[in-house]
């Protein structure tokens, strides 16, 4: 027999003192763990999807509402910049590419997104610079020119009076502009696939969805999985929007603004890194009618904000582990009187002092341990499901592998137990072995 | 093997301060077994502590296989125990939790070498247990333990072998028993032995029989 060996007996005479004390540090330890690793896990996914593109163009308003409605598909878009925006990006020296965008309808609960076809192409994900690939079917093309022509017809024929028919000529005329591209967890979610229809719906009216039936859209594209809220979405050509009877300009938002139906929600754009960048961003923010917002900064302003919530958390935490290592020594120090004779039999066997202070600490720092690992095995669980309920909310997936960071808070937690063991382990020190053993004890 | 010279020992300080122990010259040769006996609280088991250093006498020489005990310091004084000498307590004192076999390796635990693989349940066999190498010392009668303690004492091979009163909980029979595997077991092995006990019956069975109140 060696010493871990005789640590490990120890522990196991005391399996209900030893698995409770190991339990109460996995409690702390997951809770620790899985706090930090699931927001650093959650900043890394939203940094990803922040790369689609380097600056996202909008109405005035929050900057953070501008991305998380144009890049993540959640709340409200702060109301729409002018077509000619758009326009005027596109021949913007420095700007590599730009994708106008619209948002407002659903269907089965996925944000139905306008864009140009050139968002299937231009898009690149994360550090690797990954394009979008498709599992099925592919994107569609409709661009600029095709847009531009639409918009054209469109400002022909309004106040004709006979709006609603002449739209639904123009969508039987235009079959590329009812197609559509499923992310793949709205094509998982919907249980649809190429060749089938997507109905676009705007919000709820007397508690009924309002259907646009005239503007049916068949699929004819599924993208792969990013791991980004492209996953949830539902992409339309944005010719789409302008040609719905319910998009149509009225007295109150026919005259520009936030409100025309006839702009758009917002545009991302990829602009030359550096200078061009920069330089792009400022004269969009000295506009009056848009702003632009760098999705990555907004990002870290999000994760600063929740940041504070983050580390009270870790402060709890943290104070449960302490909690819990004290009940570790408390634990053993209430064995000692009972051992000072197994003491003594071991200093009689020729233990020497120091080697039954290393025991008593080893064996505090093995019930740290084992709570240490237990309680990383309690965090993955925990990550594991929060971050399907991540993904499902945000569309967001979380890498939470184990890595650097676990190890080295088990190799904490482990010391710190045998730290807090040294307290029993001096009244094991200083155990006499001559004293105990012929006193009976 | 054994020496102790102008020895002195005492407990408590100041006024209360009582001698034990003390001696001038006392020697047991190498492979002799030795009765300690008299009355409690003559000083049997100092005796004993003080030859295996698990005590420090306040004046004189323990030397034990050459060694002087009393000069060495803690840790070599432990390192000392747990190479060359070996302990039978009264009440045996197993630990709970462990196995016979664990218990008997608990002997050699402390120890530079390595026990040989085997050697516990060896010794486990010389004492009779082999077939009870996995029971705990629960699950043992209380002549079973004497015999594990005596092959706790016995795995390391130790040079002298300590008995304190190692037949006083058993009954006269599993104590003759237990006694004459001692005894045997110290003549076959050429281990010099100490045993302390009151028993003037189990004192005759061994070589020498020493009334320690005669020794100051």
């Amino acid at each position: 027999m060696r010493m871990p060996t005789l640590v490990l007996r120890n522990l196991r005479r005391r399996p209900l003192a030893t698995g409770l004390t190991a339990f109460s540090v996995a409690l702390g330890v997951a809770l620790f763990s899985a706090v930090g690793a699931l927001r650093e896990a959650s900043e890394r996914g939203f940094q990803r999807s922040a790369s689609i593109c380097n600056l996202v163009v909008g109405a005035k308003g929050s900057p953070l509402q501008l991305v998380l409605s144009s890049l993540y598909h959640m709340g409200q878009s702060p109301g729409n910049v002018p077509y000619s925006l758009y326009q005027e990006l596109e021949e913007t020296v420095g700007v590599e590419w730009a994708v106008p965008m619209a948002i407002g309808d659903t269907f089965r609960g996925h944000r139905i997104v306008g864009i140009t076809g050139n968002f299937f192409e231009d898009v690149r994900l994360g550090r690797e610079r990954l394009p979008l690939t498709f599992s099925e079917g592919e994107g569609f093309s409709y661009g600029r020119a095709e847009l531009d022509s639409l918009r054209a017809a469109l400002e022909e024929h309004e106040g004709h009076g006979e709006g609603c028919t002449h739209l639904e000529d123009m969508i039987r005329e235009n079959p590329g502009l009812t197609v559509a591209v499923l992310g793949a967890e709205a094509a998982r979610r919907t249980g649809l696939g190429v060749g089938d229809a997507v109905v676009p719906s705007h919000g709820l009216e007397d508690g009924a969805i309002h259907k646009h039936d005239e503007a049916a859209c068949e699929i004819v594209g599924v993208l792969e999985a990013t791991g980004t809220p492209i996953d949830r979405a539902i992409y339309v050509p944005l010719g789409t929007y302008y040609v719905i009877a319910d998009h149509q300009p009225d007295e109150r938002t026919g005259e520009g603004g936030a409100r025309d139906p006839r702009g758009v929600s917002g545009i991302l754009v990829n602009a030359r890194a550096g200078f061009y960048k920069i330089n792009i961003w400022r004269d969009l923010n000295d506009r009056l009618d848009a702003q632009a917002a760098q999705p990555p900064q907004e990002v870290a302003a999000l994760f600063e904000l929740v940041g504070t919530a983050d580390r009270v958390m870790r402060v709890i935490s943290l104070l449960v582990v302490v909690v819990a290592l004290v009940g570790v020594m408390v634990a053993i120090y209430n064995t000692m009187g009972a051992r000072r004779r197994e003491f003594a039999v071991l200093r009689a066997l020729g233990a020497r002092r120091r080697t039954v202070l290393g025991l008593v600490t080893a064996e505090a720092a093995g019930i740290a341990a084992i709570g240490g690992m237990l309680g990383l095995l309690l965090a993955g669980a925990l990550l594991s499901a929060a971050s399907g309920r991540v993904q499902a909310e945000t569309g967001v997936a979380l890498e939470v592998a184990p890595g650097v960071a676990e190890l080295l808070l088990l190799a904490a937690v482990t010391l710190a137990g045998a730290l807090a063991g040294l307290v029993p382990a001096w009244t094991a020190y200083r155990t006499e072995p001559a004293r105990h053993l012929s006193s009976g004890l | 093997m054994i020496r102790l010279h102008d020895l002195s020992m005492s407990f408590g300080t100041g006024a209360d301060a009582r001698t034990v122990l003390a001696l001038k010259e006392w020697t047991v040769a190498a492979g002799e077994r030795v009765a300690l006996v008299g009355r409690s609280g003559s000083g049997k088991t100092t005796l004993l502590n003080l030859v295996s250093g698990l005590l420090l006498p306040d004046t004189g020489r323990v030397e034990v296989a050459g060694t002087d005990v009393a000069a060495l310091g803690e840790a070599a004084r432990d390192r000392f125990r747990a190479e060359h000498v070996g302990y039978v307590f009264q009440t045996f004192h197993l630990l709970d939790g462990f196995s016979a076999e664990e218990n008997v390796e608990l002997g050699a635990i402390f120890s530079r070498g390595r026990l040989p693989a085997g050697r516990a349940r060896e010794v486990l066999g010389e004492v009779g247990l082999a077939d009870h190498a996995g029971k705990p010392p629960s699950k043992l009668s209380v002549g079973q333990q004497a015999r594990v303690a005596l092959a706790r004492a016995l795995v390391n091979r130790p040079q002298v072998l300590l008995a304190d009163e190692p037949t006083g909980s058993l009954d006269e029979e599993t104590g003759r028993s237990v006694l004459d595997l001692l005894l045997d077991t110290a003549r076959e092995h050429g281990i010099t032995m100490l045993c302390a006990t009151h028993d003037m019956e189990v004192a005759a069975a061994f070589d020498r029989t020493v009334r320690v109140e005669d020794l100051q």
